[in-house]
């Protein structure tokens, strides 16, 4: 199992056109465990993330070969496990709704489940989709802006002002504001970049 | 990534990025057989791409071969061609050859009965047998000559 290949992920792309079956290992376990995670939120039970993430890499060699890869691979994985997820659903019958997928992972019996974590996703539900996802996205996923705008192929500044309103929704909400408690200092940067908070 | 962007993740409220992380970032345990699974399928059509490229390499140097043998067949077709246009006079001397003392060799009687064998109309002069036909028993009477010519004495 090697998830150090210092290779980036155009390289290992490259390599995979070429028939470099270790390439296509480096990517499988470098994007395995985050693919499964966002199939799991996507679909809301891990039997689904599982057959997702089986779609997805059986839907990514088939790209092979001629695959271009103009960006990281998380731009490319991250519309096909969304919409394999949908899919997924589809095909079981759970037609959920986003909303209530995320309600389903928010409360679905950990030991650490609180009042808190439900009042997140309550929270969260009353954001638009778009920033709701942007949000999910950017801190759950850990993807960047830019990722996430070519990941939704809409323009950063649309990314960055959903996050902004989300943020703002999230801070102005007296079940989420103690979030923010950590920033009420001085977070340095100029007024504009603190508005954006 | 402008100064302004990373700023702005830095700036990312932690304890709303815990708590997120926490409800919706669960890992989830892939069973050693899904992995096997995947790996395996993806090794056998990476493989595929190899074996497919590889065999288009080789497909490209044996069309690259091919043409380089279709040229040299076609160059070396030319250039009989060119031999046996310029060889035609030779045999237009064979008539004359004995008068001229020319050396009848085995390309005289092959260029007669090739031209016999096409049909050409050939004067009495081919006919050195003086059998009043020229056809291939006249080249055969010139073989015998360039066979004693060339070989020397016949033992």
């Amino acid at each position: 199992m090697s998830t150090t290949d210092p290779r980036d992920d155009q390289q290992l792309v490259k390599a995979i056109n070429a028939g470099d079956d270790h390439a296509f290992d480096a990517v499988y376990w470098r994007y395995r465990d985050w693919i499964v995670r966002l199939a799991r939120r996507f679909t809301g039970n891990d039997d689904d993330a599982l057959d997702v993430l089986q779609e997805t890499f059986a839907y990514f060699t088939r790209k092979f070969p001629g695959f271009v890869l103009r960006a990281k691979l998380t731009t490319f994985f991250y519309p096909v496990v969304k919409n394999l997820s949908i899919a997924q659903r589809k095909k079981r019958g759970r037609f959920l709704g986003d909303n209530a997928a995320l309600d389903t992972l928010a409360a679905d019996g950990h030991v650490d489940y609180d009042h808190a974590r439900a009042e997140l996703a309550t929270v969260l539900a009353t954001l638009a989709d778009g920033q709701r996802e942007a949000v999910l996205m950017r801190f759950v996923d850990g993807m960047s802006l830019d990722e996430i705008a070519d990941a939704l192929s809409i323009p950063i500044g649309t990314v960055k002002s959903r996050l902004h309103n989300a943020l703002e929704t999230l801070r102005n909400d007296p079940r989420t504001c103690e979030f923010f408690e950590m920033n009420l200092g001085d977070p340095g940067g100029t007024e504009e970049e603190r508005r954006m908070l | 990534m402008s100064d302004r962007q990373e700023q702005f993740e830095e700036q990312s409220p932690p304890r709303l990025v815990e708590r997120l992380q926490a409800a919706y970032g669960r890992n989830v345990s892939v069973p050693a057989s899904i992995d096997r699974a995947i790996l395996s399928a993806g090794r056998a059509r990476i493989m595929g791409i190899r074996a497919r490229s590889n065999w288009r390499i080789a497909a490209k140097w044996g069309i690259g071969v091919a043409a380089a043998a279709m040229v040299a067949v076609a160059v070396r077709v030319g250039v009989v061609q060119q031999q046996e246009r310029h060889a035609a006079p030779v045999v237009q001397s064979f008539a004359s050859a004995p008068r001229q003392e020319h050396r009848q060799t085995m390309l005289d009687a092959y260029l007669l009965a090739r031209r016999v064998k096409l049909g050409e109309k050939l004067t009495q002069e081919w006919d050195l047998n003086r059998d009043g036909v020229v056809d291939e028993r006249d080249a055969k009477a010139i073989a015998a000559v360039a066979v004693k010519l060339e070989g020397g004495p016949v033992q």
